[in-house]
């Protein structure tokens, strides 16, 4: 689970990377992703202070401290995703026969 | 390939027993993995929480006990329980006794929801033109601990009605909380208080979550006052990072169903005290 997880953090990683897209699409992504995380009941609680932080460098014009902070907030977003359908998987492993 | 097939079939056998695995199944199972883990622990003593695997603390618990700290929310709970309302009613008019823990949490059919015991105050608060209470300290607190208090030594005897979907949904959503991981941490609550119970997290050793539901409110230390059940559910879930449920949500009655059910047959000892 925790590679798993880091793999997923790698990936979106590189993806971010690559895709070399506008801080706010980013922030948009980090958005919906966090709301997904929600819905399914996962959201991590230091996902929305990252993505409000990314926000406020933005408002700030300091374009390149918000792409970083962005980026870290849709990794998180994304990794809370991921848990979430890991673990609709996994959990019954953990029930005691 | 034929390993494979072969594989796939146990693993497929094995998917069809976690499916079907009764409540009662996984009832005896839990007990049996605590019992299993801690032998030395007497029959009935997983009540006392982490005090029934930690003879050392235990001294210094049993000496808060004796001028227990929850004390005075259970005569300000008496005092609201009895307390009239602006339309001449009061909580003591909604239940026939304060002895009401043994009847907590239940499956409510008819509106296809978990109901607890502080949901029920609340509810019996705003069918009289009320405002409910806030859900995790403060007036709740007090009433449920009276109303604990009250009830100590009344069994665990939670049903879930296994021809009721509904039930078995929310039963099985409360079970689903309790073994998934969550969080930036990636616990799940079994990480700790199941396969990590005897262990320390930092400066404290996990309990056992048999027994986890008997005790509550508690009055905790860190807290320098009382907290319901969901409270501790809210502050664990944000020690690993995940944005907790809100307290008398169906997310944690579900839970509080689950769990409480795991411990049928424990005595209800509440309130507590913690550290
Ligand atoms: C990272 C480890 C960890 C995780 C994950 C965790 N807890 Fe805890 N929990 C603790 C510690 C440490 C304490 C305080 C010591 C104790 O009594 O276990 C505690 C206390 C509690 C208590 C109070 C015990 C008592 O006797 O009063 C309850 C109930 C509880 N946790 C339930 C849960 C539930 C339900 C979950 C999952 C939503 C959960 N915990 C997740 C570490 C954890």
């Amino acid at each position: 689970m925790i590679k798993g997880l880091v793999g997923a953090i790698a990936l979106s990683a590189a993806f971010v990377a690559q895709a070399g897209g506008s801080v706010e699409s980013i922030i948009d992504q980090a958005i919906a992703a966090n709301k997904e995380a929600k819905s399914l009941g996962y959201e991590w609680n230091v996902t929305g202070k990252a993505i409000k932080a990314a926000q406020a460098a933005l408002k700030a014009g300091d374009s390149a401290e918000a792409m970083k902070l962005a980026a870290h907030a849709k990794y998180m977003a994304e990794a809370s995703v991921y848990q979430a359908n890991d673990e609709a998987n996994m959990w019954q492993m953990r029930v005691p026969k | 390939m034929k390993k494979i097939t072969q594989l796939a079939l146990v693993l497929g056998v094995a998917a069809s027993g976690y499916a079907l695995a009764s409540p009662e199944a996984d009832r005896a199972a839990f007990e049996n993995f605590y019992e299993k883990r801690f032998p030395q622990v007497t029959e009935g003593d997983f009540i006392n929480g982490v005090y029934s695997i930690l003879p050392a603390a235990r001294e210094q618990w049993e000496a808060i006990e004796e001028f227990p700290p929850y004390e005075v929310a259970i005569e300000d709970g008496e005092e609201l329980y009895n307390t009239v309302f602006a339309n001449g009613k009061s909580l003591a008019d909604c239940f026939d006794t304060p002895a009401q823990r043994e009847n907590y949490p239940y499956w409510d059919a008819d509106r296809g929801k978990v109901v607890t015991m502080e949901m029920a105050i609340n509810e019996c608060r705003v069918a009289n033109g009320e405002k409910p209470y806030k859900t995790k300290k403060g007036a709740l607190a007090a009433v449920s601990a009276y109303m604990s208090y009250e009830s100590r030594g009344q069994m665990i005897n939670v049903q879930i009605p296994t021809d009721d979907a509904g039930a078995m949904a929310a039963y099985n959503a409360g079970k689903e909380i309790f073994y998934t991981k969550r969080g930036q941490l990636n616990f799940a609550c079994s990480d700790c208080h199941m396969y990590g119970s005897g262990l320390n997290a930092r400066a404290d050793t996990m309990s056992p979550a048999f027994g986890h539901a008997s005790h509550w409110p508690v009055y905790r230390s860190k807290w320098q006052a009382m907290g319901t059940l969901h409270r501790r559910f809210a502050g664990c879930m944000t020690n690993v990072r995940a944005k907790p449920f809100k307290a008398q949500g169906t997310e944690y009655a579900n839970l509080e169903y689950f769990l409480t059910y795991m411990s049928n047959g424990l005595e209800f000892n509440g309130p507590g005290a913690r550290k």
